[in-house]
């Protein structure tokens, strides 16, 4: 045991330090991409305010493909450009790059979905007090806070596993060292306490955000 | 106050073409409460979205206090609706804020400052008897309580009109009642005109001076409360009044 944490201690907390370093900065980042996408693709459909039938299913088209991408592929396509924004393709800053485009298309339809939720009467009704469109979509986003929260914590549990996947291709955190170690040199014990750290940090973001999700709802209040 | 001339309103659906308001002729005077009763599908919401500019009508016109809705530019309705509050069935309060907060709403989209805001939510609560209730959320309200607060709402920008769709038909008659006799003190006190859409006959018995019938998106009869239902003439109105046919 000692000897494990003397080999290996500050090798996984580096990781771990990475693996949270990575999904925390391209789950912000794919927010603040796919935040105003799921905005547009919602606002723009047929019967909403920004009604545009020709951008809609052509912008709906774009965010299919981007996301039918299986991610791996998606790192080492986009990699020329990665090189350009981050000014290297491999380490985990690198990886936010490929991260981020990988799941702001995600974070779009998310952000639809949330939007979808909310009582059309809700928007006729500001509609009827004389909002603008820009107006009605601060509405339409404070109305969905709630749902909005669950969908940035189910974004940045699939962006933790995402960077397991991209830590295979050079990018470190906990997936590039359980695969290093487990599976090419076969220390199989660095392997499973790099899964369980997958597991506990997968398992708080999902506590903490459900807690913030339940208590932002004042629909819940009685 | 309100002129319907002439008003239609026809939905395409695929190759089908839907008449939901065939030549609809209203006049609305200045302090009536005006009841547009009418069995469901009669076409009274379409009316009603068409009044509150939701809606373009297919020809036709709706002039409210002069101003037409035909071609109006985007400016000029931004005030118009100052001029015109709505009340829902459904409510449509936003959920997510508060009971002054959503009263505040169309005060805040026009730039009035807060103070102002504040003093004039809280005589709006007043009037609506929830002065208590000024930082619960809609989730810890009544219906009825919800209804007032909706009607506290469409009566902040201080309009000359109130539309509205439906006011009581999610409420129990006791908090009808409540409700009815809020819209009969608004118009009373404060000098608005009031237009009320319904399918309850009560309704208009209650508060209207003056109503028309709705039925296949024509109107079918109208005039004063008294007079109609006294001497109903349509088959549907007999049939809303109960009378033997």
């Amino acid at each position: 045991m000692t000897e494990f944490i003397n080999q290996y201690g500050m090798l996984l907390l580096k990781e771990t330090a990475n693996t949270l370093y990575m999904s925390l900065f391209s789950t912000l980042l794919s927010y603040v991409l796919g935040l105003p996408m799921g905005v547009l693709l919602y606002t723009t459909k047929e019967g909403n305010i920004l009604e545009n039938k020709r951008f809609n299913s052509i912008f709906s088209w774009i965010v299919n493909i981007f996301r039918s991408f299986p991610f791996m592929i998606l790192i080492v396509m986009i990699m020329p450009i990665t090189r350009i924004v981050a000014g290297k393709a491999i380490g985990p800053t690198a990886a936010i790059f490929p991260l981020t485009v990988g799941a702001a298309p995600f974070v779009a339809r998310m952000v639809e979905s949330s939007l979808e939720e909310i009582d059309k009467g809700v928007i006729e009704a500001c509609q009827c007090m004389g909002a603008n469109p820009l107006t009605i979509i601060k509405v339409l986003v404070g109305e969905s806070k709630p749902s909005l929260i669950r969908g940035f914590s189910i974004t940045a549990i699939t962006l933790i596993g995402y960077s397991a996947i991209a830590g295979t291709v050079g990018a470190g955190g906990l997936g590039d060292i359980a695969i290093r170690y487990g599976y090419h040199r076969r220390v199989e014990s660095v392997m499973w306490v790099s899964v369980i750290l997958i597991v506990i940090i997968v398992c708080l973001v999902q506590a903490i955000f459900d807690k913030i999700s339940v208590k932002s709802d004042k629909r819940n209040i009685l | 106050m309100i002129k319907i001339t002439n008003l239609s309103k026809t939905f395409t659906q695929g190759k089908q073409q839907v008449k939901a308001l065939k030549n609809i002729n209203v006049h609305i005077q200045k302090g009536d409460i005006f009841g547009i009763i009418g069995i469901s599908g009669a076409g009274k919401s379409t009316l009603l979205r068409c009044l509150s500019a939701l809606e373009k009508p297919t020809s036709g016109d709706i002039e409210i206090d002069g101003i037409s809705l035909k071609n109006i530019k985007n400016g000029n309705l931004i005030k118009l609706r100052k001029e015109m509050g709505v009340v829902f069935q459904g409510y449509n309060l936003m959920m997510q804020k508060t009971v002054a907060e959503n009263i505040a709403f169309p005060l805040k989209i026009r730039g009035i400052s807060q103070d102002e805001i504040n003093l004039q939510v809280d005589r709006l609560l007043e009037i609506v008897e929830l002065s208590e209730k000024k930082n619960a959320y809609p989730s810890q309200l009544s219906g009825g309580q919800k209804q007032r607060v909706a009607i506290a709402r469409a009566l902040a920008t201080q309009p000359k009109i109130l539309l509205c769709d439906e006011p009581t038909s999610a409420l129990d008659p006791l908090t009808t009642r409540r409700v009815l006799k809020l819209l009969k003190e608004i118009s009373e006190n404060l000098g608005v005109t009031v237009v009320i859409i319904t399918h309850e006959i009560n309704v208009v018995k209650t508060i209207c001076n003056r109503m028309a019938v709705i039925s296949g998106g024509e109107i079918v009869e109208k005039g004063e409360v008294k007079e109609i239902f006294a001497h109903p003439e349509s088959e549907i109105t007999k049939l809303l009044l109960d009378w033997k046919v």
